[in-house]
């Protein structure tokens, strides 16, 4: 059985960061130098998707799909989306344009969001504490969207798990799990 | 000082040597008053008795006993008593309080603020209420055996037919007012307010956003754990452009976070007293968990609570937790302002058609757990 979870966000939220902080495995990333705006960022830029792995009691297998953020690799998103359980978006606070990104994510991912659960990590805010929880939340209500808006160090596995518990909880709270 | 279990014949000796010339800094006064209490081992005093108070005493001890006695805290005298051993110790003891008040000082948030430390000493004096003295000594008292964040109330409590008055508290007699009420005061006049009486000080700045305290998660803990009396507290306004800000921010939180923490301890699985464990309650927005203290199945109700509005009966029932869990989340959730109540049962998202195997849903929270852990 294939399982897999979908980390998407624009350019430089910590996409491939986030998976690394959870993957079993090291993850594969298709990094290529980056050419256009996106240097100003960073050096490098995923360019297809990134692939980690988490690997269960019983040998069962989830896979973590990270997409390409620039929105010329679109085509990707939903290819990768494709029968997911759910999706953790994560947004740049630091970016001056986080809202309207946030936006345009949620207009491409709408139908899968409709299918499925999301989960909306907002990294980098100690850089940059505006926009607060608050207006991503009223961003997501107007869209008619009631997922968790939560803050998150990509770079953190313990953020970057609970995110994903918090996904998994979405789906079903009457998950069992061990006794914590 | 203060004498503490001694015989009114040995006691008399004892005031005349304490108050004599050679130490003119001495006097007797009440024990909870007393920087330094002086315990007769072999006196009237149960030996439990005496070993609560070598335990819990917030300043130090001088134990006069015929056997040797040891203690983080303890100053062994021999008895009989020869008042120049005594008095040695009465000194050593003065000098090191001294140097510990003087590093304190040194230590204080307000340090480098000398016009503001004035003013707030001008207001208040240097020496704490006694009952916030105790409340502090309480605070600092060292304890191995930490109880559980949800409170260590037997399970056969929360099973009883009426709700135990024991298993109800009042959030307005805790911890966990008072700093909403420094927040809001900081957030009114958006200032820096000071807020004292607790042993130590808490800053909450920048609007009420954030808040800082040399007092450990301990320590508050603590102080969560019981009713405070609000009577000997003070809120002070503070100048922020007398305050080293840079010093204040590197020890400061989030409101959010500190209201959460007190919370959190002062509802030790309590539920707030009038809360109707029949209500149907839904949460406005998740908490951000990823900054504030997790305590077990905090996610899983935030997941529930978001998606319909529940009972906290039924939520125990549905989910097969423990009362104390959801009690907890309720108050933690109130103190955040994120509880709404409904007239009745409400469910704001639907589950899913195509629903995933719970089992491997289960398997991934497991996984995740103890990446959380390992973290």
């Amino acid at each position: 059985m294939h399982h897999k979870i979908l980390f998407t966000g624009p350019v430089g939220a910590g996409k491939t960061t986030a998976i690394a902080a959870i993957s079993d495995t090291t993850p594969v990333a298709t990094e290529a130098r980056a050419r256009d705006r996106t240097r100003l960022l960073k050096p490098h830029t995923t360019v297809a998707m990134d692939y980690g792995v988490m690997e269960l009691e019983g040998g069962e297998k989830v896979h973590l799909y990270g997409t390409p953020g620039q929105p010329r690799f679109d085509f990707m998103w939903e290819i990768l989306a494709e029968g997911g359980l759910g999706i953790v978006l994560l947004i740049d606070n630091s970016a001056p344009d986080a809202m309207y990104r946030l936006r345009q994510f949620l207009r491409v991912f709408a139908e899968v969001i409709e299918r499925t659960r999301l989960v909306v990590g907002v990294t980098k805010m100690d850089l940059a504490p505006q926009p607060t929880l608050a207006d991503y939340l009223r961003r997501l209500s107007s869209a008619g969207i009631r997922a968790p808006v939560l803050e998150a160090d990509a770079r953190s596995p313990r953020d970057v798990a609970l995110l994903v518990e918090a996904l998994l909880y979405c789906i079903d709270p009457g998950i069992g799990g061990a006794d914590p | 000082m203060a004498l503490v279990g001694v015989e009114t014949r040995s006691r008399r000796i004892l005031e005349r040597i304490i108050t004599s010339a050679e130490t003119p800094r001495c006097t007797i006064v009440a024990s909870d008053e007393a920087d330094v209490l002086v315990v007769d081992r072999d006196g009237h005093l149960p030996e439990a008795e005496l070993l609560a108070l070598y335990e819990g005493a917030r300043q130090p001890v001088i134990v006069l006993s015929e056997t040797p006695v040891r203690g983080p805290n303890l100053t062994w005298v021999l008895k009989p008593v020869q008042a120049r051993v005594l008095l040695q110790s009465i000194w050593k003891l003065g000098r090191q309080q001294r140097r510990h008040v003087q590093r304190r000082r040194r230590e204080s948030l307000l340090a480098g603020s000398r016009r503001v430390r004035r003013e707030v000493d001008f207001q208040l004096g240097t020496r704490p209420p006694v009952q916030t003295a105790a409340l502090a000594a309480r605070a600092s008292r060292r304890d191995e055996e930490e109880p559980s964040c949800c409170g260590a109330f037997p399970e056969s409590l929360y099973l009883s037919a009426q709700l135990p008055a024991v298993l109800r508290y009042d959030p307005q007699a805790h911890l966990q007012s008072v700093v909403q009420a420094l927040i809001d005061e900081s957030r009114k006049r958006d200032r820096a307010v000071v807020l004292r009486g607790l042993g130590r000080d808490l800053v909450a700045f920048d609007g009420g956003r954030l808040v800082a305290t040399e007092l450990s998660d301990l320590q508050l803990r603590r102080l969560a754990g019981e009713p405070i009396d609000r009577r000997m507290l003070v809120f002070l306004l503070l100048r922020e452009s007398a305050i080293d800000m840079a010093a204040l921010r590197r020890r400061a939180v989030s409101s959010e976070s500190l209201l959460w923490k007190s919370a959190l301890w002062s509802s030790q699985g309590r539920l707030p007293v009038g809360t109707d464990l029949d209500t149907p309650v839904s949460i406005a927005a998740w908490p951000n968990l990823t900054r504030l203290e997790l305590f077990p199945h905090a996610v899983q109700l935030a997941a529930l609570w978001h998606r319909q509005a529940i009972s906290p009966r039924a939520t125990a029932a549905l989910l097969d937790i423990s009362y104390r869990y959801v009690f907890t989340f309720y108050s933690t959730c109130l103190q955040l302002g994120l509880i709404r109540e409904h007239s009745r049962p409400v469910v704001f998202q639907q589950q899913h058609e195509r629903q995933a195997d719970r089992g491997l849903l289960g398997k991934m929270v497991n996984y995740l757990r103890r990446r959380l852990k390992g973290a």
